[in-house]
This record gives C-alpha cells, sequence and structure tokens, in this order.
C-alpha cells in the first residue's frame, strides 16, 4: 500500500500534465513567433511602427495595421461588453425561469455560429446598410467591422456570465437580502464581485476573439494595406493586423517580408496579453474590495 | 464536506486493478504506434501527383481543367492548390520546389529570376486576357462610359475624389484594388502608373477578382478593375480605356492598352505527367474551358 502511488495522486499528476502541456504549447508558440520576427526588428528598427506597408517598395510598416486592430477591437468591446455583462445579469438575475429557459440554448447556439458566417453577413448586409445610412464613402470600414466582431462575441460573454453570476451560493445572495438589501444593490454589491474572476475571464476571451478575427474582418473591412487618414478615422477602412498576416502569407518573400509577418503576430500576441494583464489586475482589486481587505 | 473515501481503501482498489489498468495502458500505446508506423504506406500508390499554385485569375481554368483531366486519367492527380496565393506566390513556390507548375497572370520580372537561379523558368502561356476597368452601375448610367489612363491614375492617386469631374453624379468615388502580389494588380499598375511597384491611395484592397467586383457592383460610387471574364454588364460595366472598349478583338490585336497572358510556369519544358496536363490546357478542350471562363483562347 504506497501511499505516493494512490488514484488521487496520479489522477492529479495527469492533470497537472494536461494543463502544463497547454501552458507549454502557448509558450512554445509565443517563442517560435518571437524568434521568427527578430529579422524585422533587427532590419527595420522603429520603422515597423511606421504607417506604411507595402512589401513592392520593401515598406514594412505595422502602425496602421496595429492602429486598425485597436480600433476595430475598440468599436467591438463598446458593444460587446455593456451588452454582454448586462445580458448576463439580465438572464440570471433578473429573468424570470421561462424566459431564461428560453433564450440560453438560443444563445449558446449563437456563441457557436462560425465567425466566417458572421463575415459573410457583414459583407452582404451591413457593409451597404452603413454605407447608405451613415452617407459613408463605402460601407467597407472599422465601424462596420468593429459592429460585427461586438456581435460575435456578444453570446459568449452573455454566457459565460450568466454561468459565473449563477455558480455564486444562494446562501450569499440570501444572507443579503435577509439584512434588507434591494435585489439590485445585491447584484452589485455580492452578486457580481463573486462572480467577477468568471465575467473578467469572459472579458478576456471576448477581446483575445475580436482582435484575432481574421475571416470576417476581410470580408468586410477588406484586405488593404493603406492606413486612413487620420489614423483614428473609425469610418474608413484600413489594415488590421490578422487581415495584413491572411493577405499577405501566402506571396511573402522568405526574409523581412515574411519576418514582418511573424512581428505582426508578435504584436498581436502582446496586445492580447497586455489586456490580459489589465483585466487580471481589475480583477484582483475587486476580489480584494470584495474581500474587504 | 466530510471525506467520501479514506486513503487506504483506494490504494486497495488499486493495488487489485494495476495489472488490468496496465495491460490496457501498453494495448493503447503500442496500437497508437503501430498505426503510426504505417502512415508512411499510404503514400505507395501508382499515381502521379500534379501540383499548381498562384494566380487566383489563372485559378478558374486551371482548376477545371485539373477537374475534367483527372476524371479521364486513372494515373495522374492535378492539384490546384486553393485559395490561391497570387501570381507572385505561384512563382516563389516554383522557384522553391513546392509546386510543378506555378500560374501567373503576368511575365515573370527579372527579379523573380535572379532570386531562384537554378530554376529554369519555362512559360506556357494558356490564354489571353485583359484587364478592364469597371464602374458601379449608377456611374456608368449618369453618364461614365469612358475614361483615360491619366484620370484613373487621378482616381487612384485620389488627387481627384467626386465623379462630377468625369461627368458622373455628386459622389465621392470608392476606389478598390488587388493586394500586392496579385498579377492582376501588377498588369494594371505597369498600364497605368508605367511600375507595378507603386502604392496607391485605394480605399480598399481585396484578394481577388471576384470580391473586386462584388464591391464595386454593390456600391453605387466605385471604380475597381477585373479580369475580363469578371466584368457584368448589369453591376459592373467596363468603361473604354482612351476610348477603347475592352473585347475580345481590342486584346488581342493590342489596341487595348491592358492586356496580359496568363502563364503556367515550368521549372524547365514540361515533360511527364506535367505536359500531358499542359498539352491538355492548350488543346481544343481545354481552350474550350478557357473561353467558358471569360477568357480568350490562344490556341
Amino acid at each position: 500500500m504506497n501511499p505516493t502511488l494512490s488514484r488521487e495522486n496520479v489522477i492529479k499528476y495527469i492533470l497537472l500534465a494536461a494543463a502544463s502541456f497547454s501552458v507549454f504549447i502557448i509558450f512554445l508558440i509565443f517563442i517560435y513567433l518571437f524568434q521568427k520576427s527578430i529579422p524585422a526588428f533587427q532590419e527595420l528598427g522603429w520603422s515597423i511602427l511606421s504607417r506604411e506597408y507595402s512589401p513592392a517598395s520593401d515598406r514594412y510598416g505595422l502602425g496602421g495595421a496595429i492602429a486598425g486592430s485597436l480600433l476595430v477591437t475598440a468599436g467591438a468591446l463598446t458593444i460587446s461588453y455593456p451588452l454582454g455583462i448586462g445580458g448576463g445579469i439580465f438572464l440570471s438575475e433578473i429573468a424570470p425561469v421561462w424566459v431564461r429557459r428560453m433564450l440560453k440554448p438560443i444563445i449558446e447556439v449563437l456563441a457557436g455560429i462560425p465567425s466566417v458566417i458572421y463575415g459573410f453577413l457583414g459583407a452582404v448586409l451591413l457593409v451597404p446598410f452603413a454605407y447608405n445610412a451613415f452617407d459613408m464613402l463605402q460601407g467597407q470600414s472599422y465601424f462596420a467591422g468593429g459592429i460585427i466582431l461586438g456581435v460575435m462575441t456578444l453570446p459568449i460573454i452573455i454566457s459565460i456570465s450568466d454561468d459565473s453570476l449563477k455558480a455564486v451560493p444562494r446562501d450569499v445572495k440570501d444572507a443579503s437580502l435577509a439584512l434588507g438589501a434591494t435585489r439590485w444593490t445585491t447584484t452589485k454589491k455580492i452578486t457580481f464581485p463573486a462572480a467577477s474572476s468568471g465575467i473578467f475571464a469572459a472579458a478576456t476571451l471576448g477581446v483575445g476573439k475580436a482582435i484575432g478575427e481574421t475571416m470576417a474582418v476581410l470580408m468586410i473591412i477588406s484586405a488593404t494595406t493603406n492606413a486612413p487618414m487620420p489614423w483614428f478615422d473609425f469610418f474608413q477602412a484600413g489594415p488590421t493586423l490578422t487581415a495584413l498576416i491572411a493577405g499577405h502569407m501566402g506571396e511573402s518573400a522568405p526574409g523581412v517580408a515574411r519576418s514582418a509577418l511573424f512581428a505582426a503576430g508578435v504584436f498581436l500576441f502582446l496586445i492580447v496579453g497586455t489586456l490580459a494583464i489589465i483585466t487580471d489586475i481589475m480583477q484582483q482589486r475587486v476580489i480584494k474590495k470584495f474581500r474587504g481587505r | 464536506m466530510a471525506e467520501t473515501f479514506t486513503g487506504h481503501g483506494d490504494s486497495l482498489m488499486w493495488e487489485k486493478n494495476r495489472n488490468k489498468i496496465g495491460k490496457a495502458a501498453i494495448a493503447i500505446i503500442a496500437l497508437t504506434m503501430l498505426t503510426t508506423a504505417f502512415a508512411g504506406c499510404l503514400e505507395g500508390d501508382d499515381t502521379t501527383t500534379v501540383k499548381i499554385q498562384g494566380s487566383s485569375t489563372v485559378f478558374p481554368i486551371a482548376d477545371r481543367c485539373a477537374e475534367i483531366f483527372n476524371q479521364e486519367h486513372d494515373d495522374i492527380q492535378v492539384q490546384v492548390g486553393a485559395p490561391p496565393v497570387g501570381s507572385g506566390g505561384g512563382i516563389d513556390m516554383l522557384g522553391q520546389g513546392q509546386v510543378h507548375i506555378g500560374d501567373a497572370s503576368r511575365a515573370i520580372k527579372q527579379s523573380e529570376r535572379d532570386e531562384y537561379p537554378d530554376v529554369d523558368f519555362t512559360d506556357n502561356p494558356v490564354a489571353a486576357d485583359g484587364v478592364a476597368v469597371v464602374v458601379s452601375m449608377e456611374v456608368y448610367e449618369a453618364g461614365v462610359e469612358g475614361l483615360t489612363s491619366e484620370e484613373v491614375k487621378q482616381i487612384y492617386d485620389r488627387t481627384v475624389t467626386n465623379w462630377q469631374a468625369f461627368g458622373g453624379p455628386d459622389m465621392d468615388i470608392a476606389v478598390y484594388e488587388r493586394e500586392e502580389g496579385s498579377g492582376t494588380r501588377d498588369t494594371f499598375m505597369e498600364a497605368i502608373y508605367g511600375d507595378d511597384d507603386l502604392t496607391t491611395n485605394a480605399t480598399a484592397a481585396y484578394t481577388s477578382n471576384a470580391e473586386v467586383q462584388s464591391a464595386v457592383g454593390e456600391a453605387d460610387n466605385g471604380i475597381g478593375y477585373v479580369g475580363l471574364g469578371y466584368v457584368d454588364d448589369t453591376s459592373t460595366p467596363a468603361v473604354k480605356l482612351d476610348d477603347v472598349e475592352p473585347t475580345e478583338d481590342t486584346i488581342k490585336d493590342g489596341s487595348y492598352p491592358i492586356n496580359r497572358q496568363l502563364h503556367m510556369y515550368t521549372d524547365g519544358e514540361p515533360s511527364g505527367a506535367v505536359k500531358t496536363f499542359i498539352d491538355f490546357v492548350k488543346s481544343d478542350r481545354g481552350q474550350e474551358i478557357v473561353a467558358d471562363e471569360g477568357f480568350i483562347p490562344l490556341y
């Protein structure tokens, strides 16, 4: 009877291996990306942040694409965060049971719809609509892209927020109500902070999905490499990191050109990583306040 | 929460079943290794594969020809890569030996020949084509039926931004182009700008003729350029360029300024299965497919 080989330990180590494996893979991906992008950083230096990207003239400025990805993600999150978290709160705290029972499966199906369908619908429906409704030069724009990405990430944020809020133990909420707090105060000060880790995880997922979306962005904003003037013009089309990589990987010459695309990947990684860290810090703050320490 | 088991009793069960579990684990690992070992045998067929990649313009011709060719030839499999990576990509892949045929909708550049000095890029033209400048239907109907090369350049540089300047409606011009690496783009830029390495100030760029045509068709203020086969008179009519309308005849006799051949490049003179396929594309059946797809047969 060797206690160290008990079934508990074996399972524990298997699961530890599984978790470490996934982290290890991501680590390896990042190392590879970073390694492949070094030639570009070395040869281009700071000019990698310029706004001109044109392989034919040996210019590999990613600044336009970085700004574009940030713009389109900001647009998406403006829609999906308030509506998503609000929707999650509604579904778990306010909606009557029959409403929740009806909506929840629908939302989960929506969360599973492939992004290319959103891209297709966006290109065929939203782009002409935006063009006409807002008197734009053309429907293809960060604006249209942001809307579709927002709609795309909405179901996931609603679903995960709802799950996190529902997981808060009933007795905690009951205790708050018993002390005389209103339902909204309970939700705001007790349930939401208790579920905050899940909700912030949903937020990070949403960001990752929005900024990494390639197909929908290619179909709605197009594969242009001309950065808009001025750089923050939300209603023009322009490059995004993902569209850039997808549009140019095929015929990029090995060397600086391909290395620059890997650099674009590194930037993507950095942006998501930074936002994930910020989200984590915010979540720590909420937990601290909640615990009262 | 109370403990639902003691570690002691658990080890007993584990001890008893350890043999079974151990045997099962070894069996699974062995099976996996065996299957992997035999995976290499899958390639032992007697078919020759011909790989093609490159221009998105040539793609419909290559794809359709390959489809019919594969049906008639049991011993040769022609694989056309999708999605197409563009003329530049196709030539690159041929240079690196990743494909047998590199499709291009423009002639190979000297710089590309220099990049792969060991590869003998041999041209096998299979069709003729023109790049038509198309506008949205509303623009055409308002009176813009022809433009000069200079005017097209002004539009693509966005030094002129309103259709009114050319007799059209009072609307800003939405300018559509192709991505860098596209043979269609190179042909257009060569003709209008004189150099295919320059950039324009176009407002959106797509990676295929079909997407450009679709975008211009859906807009009511758009201009773009597509291969002749993609001109749709009901949604994206072609405008005359320097007073010449893009038709099969004007392209063939060279009076239309933006004309080109569609190439299938090979490493050295084609031989074996590659030659069989290219001969098929040049044959009557193949050229019929060329015409079907909207291009101009050469043979």
